[in-house]
């Protein structure tokens, strides 16, 4: 019977997720979406999107892997910092990121291809960053320094022993780059500059909320959604092949001697990654302060408290659905179903928050834009999209946690309701903060399920925040883009400080 | 009669075997038990916890049998080569473990527990987290929760490995001492024929599931079977 505990999340994702997704699926094979690969600038807008997210793929993998190589290998001085920073820079919304490069580089940034390609690689190098760097650290170096005694050169050593190592890292790290970068809505929307520079997400969104074209926008979202998937194909064989990677000895080839060489590299990486990626984010903080004015004051107020309790359902119902699911897994079933089990779980990362929405809203059409549903549209929504990130604080949790330590308090007499509130839960204390805290993050940036589902008198940070970005409003959404980012900050520093806290496992 | 009978045991683990024709342990007593690699040992464990289902055969504990039994109801308390404290508990409280599972009040809780960590002579540590203690600390936080909750027999799978040397030495005379004090019984098992020779008062050999031999230590070390003589020195 306990297979039950699996049952929240199976529902949740069935309901919500493949129901309304086979259901944009099966409304375009019936002939309901309009065929628009004969209309030519689809065809263009198609192209755009898959080139642009190409070379911001390539491009966010190039710098990730200078940046990872340069903190693991080289150990560059405040690597420790940068590599904190790749998730922020991760977690920022994207609609901060794009009125922050905006403030920060202002015209000059170079509206279509330039703003497009710094915008994706702000918000993507630490992704790359961190999965390359896990896999350098961890990768078998024995190998190299076996090549390096027989003679071969360090040149000859990197490109053919330690890259071929890297390369599932390498192309997962791509894929996921190159997905996030094809799924973008507001760097396209307000970097992009233009018709010529539109990706299919606006197409989705201008067909959704401008032009009422459904037949269109299931179209769109069909194809969106197929591409999602086979990403998902692509990069769950390359998760599947980094992790039997091997690790070993701790001898550092590639690390310079010289210690001037070491310092002026830091230097020159420290400069770029400031100009690029730290300028934007200061003069976000640096707007805000200057336009802040007491009229928005009584309206942030509201939409701090309407995002915080949208966050709040978020992470509830993200924890209801998932933690039993996961203590089913590890704690009823051992190994058994934790590999098949993952895909289900982290599988809506793999599509965009605007075809999640617009399937969940075409699915169940009185969610949308109704006053009593919308906030629940918006929960469900956000719940899709938060439970994979929520997944892996918790699963890491559920990894490192015992089985001995349950055998020991079986032994002692504990029974298994016992087992969980005096072993389980408080072991699983800082794992369940960190999903709540990612969770809420999330939440907190994401707008994509209000503009579809958000009843007229809902306003949260973000959403304001999009709102007087449309408008041109620029103070007002300043002002709104600092309390969104000092909250994004501050949770990131509660997150690092419950990581770093987290000793456990000695005894 | 003895405190711990077994009588026909037979497990099975996929393909292996486990085999104990007959098994006796009195009060106070402790049974020693080794073995190479893949001998049984750690199943054997496992079948008396209840980890593992039992084929046949009969497990009785002060007279009642237990091989039917869920684990915790066994009356078997259990202590590994880690000593798997409960982090987010104080020493005290993790001592005292055992003793509020059975419901028992705190005031006599905390009573009994400090009378086992003066018996550990670790009396001044009941205030700190299960982290902040060392290795051999912790190692004594383990079996006086083990003891503290005042089951009939104590399992203990290579107790003192991880243990340096010296403190080693201490470990196994506290050990022996409080079984025959507490008049419980234990079964060590264990890879250090010091360990055992110090602490059992007989020691069965396990290979491939069956017991080759259960002689006392002075008796394995003069045994006329090499194999025997040669896991025992190994």
């Amino acid at each position: 019977m306990n297979w039950i505990l699996t049952l929240p999340i199976l529902v949740f994702m069935v309901s919500f997720f493949v129901l309304p997704i086979g259901n944009l699926f099966f409304l375009t094979s019936s002939g309901v979406a309009e065929n628009i690969f004969q209309d030519p600038y689809f065809n263009h807008v198609l192209r755009f999107t898959y080139l642009q997210a190409a070379y911001s793929a390539f491009l966010s993998v190039g710098f990730g892997f200078v940046a990872a190589f340069l903190i693991k290998e080289w150990r560059i001085l405040g690597g420790n910092l940068l590599w904190r920073l790749g998730l922020l820079f991760s977690s920022l919304p994207s609609i901060v990121v794009a009125l922050g490069l905006l403030g920060s580089w202002g015209p000059s940034i170079g509206f279509g291809w330039t703003g497009i390609l710094i915008g994706h690689l702000f918000l993507n190098f630490g992704i790359p960053m961190r999965l390359i760097g896990v896999a350098l650290q961890d990768r078998n170096r024995t190998p190299e320094l076996l090549a390096n005694s027989l003679g071969m050169n360090k040149r000859r050593v990197f490109f053919e022993i330690t890259l071929p190592q890297l390369k599932s890292s390498l192309m997962a790290s791509w894929i996921l780059s190159f997905l996030y970068s094809s799924t973008s809505l507001f760097i396209v929307m307000f970097l992009g500059g233009g018709p010529r520079f539109t990706t299919l997400e606006v197409l989705l969104y201008e067909a959704v909320k401008l032009n009422l074209n459904t037949p269109k926008a299931i179209q769109i979202a069909s194809l969106q959604a197929l591409i999602g998937g086979l990403l998902f194909l692509c990069y769950y064989r390359m998760q599947k092949r980094r992790v039997q990677e091997g690790q070993q000895p701790r001898v550092n080839l590639f690390l310079s001697e010289k210690r001037w060489v070491r310092v002026s590299v830091s230097l020159v990486f420290w400069v770029i990654t400031i100009s690029m990626l730290g300028i934007p984010l200061i003069f976000i903080l640096k707007d805000a302060a200057w336009d802040w004015s007491s009229n928005f004051t009584s309206s942030l107020l509201q939409a701090t408290v309407s995002s915080l309790k949208i966050g709040f359902c978020v992470v509830v119902l993200g924890n209801c659905i998932l933690y039993p699911f996961l203590h089913y897994i590890y704690r009823e079933k051992g190994n058994l179903l934790r590999s098949g089990s993952v895909w289900l779980v982290i599988l809506p990362q793999f599509f965009s928050g605007a075809v999640v929405a617009f399937a969940l809203s075409v699915f169940y059409p009185s969610l949308r834009g109704n006053d009593e549903w919308g906030i629940l549209g918006v929960v469900l929504t956000q719940t899709l999209f938060a439970v994979p990130l929520m997944y892996f604080a918790l699963n890491e949790g559920f990894e490192r946690m015992a089985q001995e330590r349950f055998w020991i308090a079986q032994s002692l007499g504990a029974n298994r309701w016992q087992r969980f509130f005096h072993v389980e839960l408080p072991s699983m204390r800082r794992p369940l903060l960190l999903s709540m805290l990612i969770g809420f993050g999330f939440s907190l940036g994401e707008v994509v399920s209000l503009l579809l589902f958000a009843p007229a008198h809902l306003q949260t940070l973000s959403l304001t925040l999009f709102q007087a970005m449309s408008r041109y409003r620029f103070q007002e959404a300043h002002a709104a883009t600092g309390v969104l980012l000092v909250m994004i900050i501050v949770l990131f520093l509660i997150m690092g400080s419950v990581e770093e806290k987290d000793g456990s496992g000695q005894y | 009669m003895a405190l711990v009978n077994i009588n026909q045991l037979k497990v099975r683990q996929g393909a292996f075997e486990l085999s104990i024709p007959e098994l006796r342990i009195e009060a106070g007593q402790i049974l020693g038990v080794m073995g190479k690699s893949g001998a049984g040992k750690t199943t054997f464990l496992h079948a008396l916890m209840g980890f593992l289902p039992i084929l046949s055969g009969e497990i009785e504990v002060k007279g009642q049998s237990v091989g039917n039994l869920s684990t915790e109801k066994r009356g078997i308390a259990l202590m590994f080569q880690k000593p798997w404290l409960f982090e987010h508990q104080t020493v005290i409280e993790n001592v005292g473990f055992g003793l509020a599972i059975q419901g028992i009040s705190k005031e006599a809780r905390l009573t009994q527990a400090r009378d086992w960590l003066k018996k550990m002579q670790i009396a001044d540590l009941e205030d700190r987290k299960a982290w902040e203690v060392s290795g051999g600390q912790a190692q004594r936080v383990a079996l006086a929760r083990a003891m503290a909750v005042g089951f009939p027999l104590l399992l203990l799978d290579e107790p003192f490995s991880a243990v340096e040397a010296p403190l080693r030495k201490d470990l196994r005379k506290l050990v022996r001492d409080l079984i025959q004090e507490s008049q419980k019984a234990a079964i060590v098992v264990s890879h250090d024929w010091r360990d055992l020779e110090e602490l059992a008062a007989h020691i069965l050999v396990l290979d491939r599931g069956e017991i080759i031999a259960n002689e006392t230590p002075q008796n394995l070390k003069t045994h006329p079977d090499l194999q025997i003589r040669s896991i025992c020195e190994s």
